[in-house]
């Protein structure tokens, strides 16, 4: 995400605080402001990779910069985040010209990993890999290669996998993991999360012979893709 | 059973007629007899008073009355006049005796001209007799006497005879003509009842909108009509404000949380992998999560309340999702023994979502509420009406009520139980207000043994090649 411009309108100053320093942290250069009518003026003027916009602002509302933004013939991607959770909120948004729509409250970097999914979808042909450094994970076929070696995950293995990928380094906690991977919203009090990356771990390491995996525990918090074993 | 307000109206509108009917046989019994003795009288003192002038001839008497033009109706007495003379031309008995007495006391006519002809009267012996004092052409006092029980009698004979006409003629046309205007009264009663009754039953039920306007037929109704609306809007008002209030309440804690989150997220990175402060921050984020995920429950539930909980529905493998569940549940829980008997192929239009919500929750509960190396028992079934799902778990003793309070919001099996077990109360009323969404049934059931089933059942719709939802 290195360098990629991104517009975030957001009226709420301390949810623009640390979605900047998230988006920052990944390597976007981010443009805040806090109300509707100034952010379609920079979303018109400035060149940007993607629009990452809250639906209550003063001003002007996010539905009707967006179709302000569409009439213009502006059709870079759009991110929207609001506390409005309803179906027709999201396909109001939908029609009005959103890419994307995240609910509040969301994850940092479930935010990053959209963004990436969405910049990426534009600028490359391709989109049936996941690739970080060394370690890639085929969509379609769910085949993993890493180190040179190559196995077939399950489908749950593949789906924690993937989700570690989208936002390389971050800990993901069994919580977010559970609800990702088996769309679960409470805690079964089941180690299942454990068993099924150790099952990925098995099969990595069974076939390169190393103990090395690139999944990495954090005691007490949970998993992330362990980055330094991919350089 | 309530009794039919038709039938009682009828049954009473014929009692009704029945007590008229009879008071007034009972009336003709009584008065009509008398009404026609008197006409009768009235009618024979004219009789008599016109063809008095002919007396004492007894013969030419007798023959003018026979000429009156109503001697039909007083044929039957030309065989009981006495007629008495004062000179005794005629046959005397006790009663020519009697009336020609001068402690008679006779009444004066009706009309002045004819102020010679005199009435009265006269018990000789038992029998009542009516005389009429004449002073005929010669002007020799007579009397013609009457005898009143015999008229009494004939009377009686004819009303004997009108009332066997009456029994067989008129009484069934009354009746049928009773049965009539019962009917039509019963319609006019009945109409504005039903006009009220078809306003009310397009009541909906969740939205409390009515399709038809209730009016008051008329102003006898407006009460009740009024105070129906006045109640239907109140609860139109109450449950659009609690709704508010759980929609508002969740949507304003979501922007605080997000700002908890997504600050314990950034310090989470700041801090050293496997560190105890990390673990305590994570320990934050877990609970926010968790509140999160009630936020969002109490937002499903007040949608419910206002019928927009929007279901999208789709057709899919219901066999093929249990599976998967049954899949899962035995790498979530290898301690408890799993089992299950799914029929495959059982295709149900529903929302997938809520669907997996819903057997999600319940076996929460099943993984929750059950006993130290227990077991879950998964099923899946077609039957005559439709299909059946049900989760069965052994469970430590529950409270009496939990069968009935078990969907109630809130409601925990018990205190020792809340104690120790994670949940707020919510995930059974909105497994409820799911099955609702989709019109299916689902209830609890505790055995004696302490078996709880959780069963969901719904009629399937005709197997059809849509499109399928496969997991």
């Amino acid at each position: 995400m290195n360098g990629i411009k991104v517009p975030l309108i957001e009226d709420e100053l301390k949810i623009a605080d640390f979605v900047t320093k998230g988006l920052t942290a990944a390597g976007a250069q981010v443009t805040h402001v806090t109300d509707g009518a100034t952010g379609l003026k920079v979303a018109l003027e400035d060149s940007h990779d993607i629009l990452v916009l809250d639906i209550m602002l003063p001003a002007m509302n996010g539905i009707e910069l967006m179709r302000e933004l569409r009439v213009s013939g502006n059709s870079r991607p759009i991110i929207i985040l609001s506390a409005k959770v309803d179906l027709e909120d999201r396909l109001e948004s939908f029609q009005k010209g959103a890419n994307d729509y995240l609910p509040k409250p969301f994850y940092v970097e479930e935010l990053i990993a959209r963004i990436k999914a969405l910049t990426q979808r534009i600028s490359s042909d391709s989109s049936d890999e996941i690739v970080y450094k060394n370690l890639t994970l085929d969509l379609v076929s769910r085949r993993v290669d890493w180190q040179g070696s190559s196995t077939i995950l399950s489908p749950r293995e593949f789906s924690l996998l993937g989700y570690l990928m989208r936002s390389p380094g971050n800990i993901y906690s069994r919580q977010q993991i559970l609800k990702h991977v088996w769309a679960i919203d409470f805690d079964p009090e089941t180690n299942v999360v454990d068993v099924c990356v150790l099952r990925i771990k098995r099969k990595l390491n069974r076939k390169n012979g190393s103990p090395a995996s690139p999944i990495e525990s954090v005691r007490g918090v949970g998993y992330r893709l362990a980055i330094e074993e991919l350089e | 059973m309530k009794p039919s307000f038709k039938v009682v109206l009828f049954i009473n509108i014929l009692i009704a007629s029945a007590i008229i009917i009879f008071v007034n046989r009972i009336a003709i019994q009584i008065f009509l007899p008398l009404q026609i003795k008197q006409e009768l009288k009235t009618e024979l003192i004219n009789y008599i008073g016109e063809c008095g002038k002919f007396l004492p001839d007894r013969e030419d008497f007798l023959s003018c009355i026979q000429a009156s033009e109503k001697i039909s109706l007083i044929k039957g007495f030309t065989g009981r006049y006495v007629i008495c003379s004062e000179k005794n031309t005629l046959k005397q008995n006790d009663a020519c005796g009697n009336s020609l007495s001068p402690s008679v006391k006779w009444d004066g006519t009706q009309s002045a001209a004819e102020k010679e002809i005199q009435y009265a009267e006269i018990k000789i012996g038992k029998t009542q007799w009516l005389a009429g004092n004449f002073y005929g052409s010669t002007h020799e006092r007579a009397v013609v006497l009457l005898s009143l029980d015999d008229m009494s009698l004939e009377i009686s004979r004819m009303l004997r005879a009108y009332r066997d006409r009456n029994t067989i003629y008129v009484l069934p046309v009354i009746f049928l003509l009773i049965l009539l205007m019962t009917w039509h009264v019963f319609n006019v009663a009945m109409r504005p009842i039903r006009q009220i009754d078809k306003s009310i039953t397009t009541l909906d039920l969740k939205t409390f909108e009515i399709k038809t306007a209730l009016v008051a037929p008329y102003r006898e109704f407006l009460n009740i009509v009024n105070s129906f609306e006045g109640l239907r809007l109140r609860l139109i008002q109450n449950f659009e404000k609690a709704r508010r209030f759980t929609a508002d309440a969740s949507h304003e804690l979501r922007t605080p949380l997000t700002i908890l989150r997504g600050n314990a997220e950034a310090l989470i990175k700041d801090l050293q992998n496997g560190s105890n402060e990390q673990i305590r921050v994570q320990m934050v984020i877990s609970e926010i999560d968790r509140l999160v995920t009630i936020t969002q429950k109490l937002l499903w539930l007040s949608r419910a309340d206002a019928n927009k909980l929007n279901p999208v529905f789709q057709k899919i493998n219901l066999s093929d999702l249990m599976e998967q569940w049954v899949l899962d549940a035995q790498s979530f829980n290898p301690n408890l023994k799993l089992t299950s008997e799914i029929q495959p192929k059982i295709m149900w239009k529903c929302d997938p979502t809520l669907i997996h919500q819903l057997i999600g929750n319940l076996y929460d509960n099943a993984v929750k509420y059950n006993v130290a190396k227990g077991w879950i028992h998964f099923r899946l079934k077609q039957n005559d009406n439709g299909f059946y799902l049900s989760i069965e778990n052994p469970s430590s003793p529950l409270p009496a009520k939990f069968e009935k309070q078990a969907f109630d919001r809130f409601y925990r099996a018990d205190d020792a139980h809340s104690r120790s077990i994670d949940g707020l109360g919510l995930g059974l009323s909105l497994c409820q207000e799911i099955a609702n969404v989709h019109e299916a049934q689902l209830r609890v059931k505790v055995s004696d043994d302490g078996i709880v089933t959780f069963t969901l059942s719904d009629s399937l719709p005709p197997p059809k090649d849509d499109e399928i939802i496969t997991f």
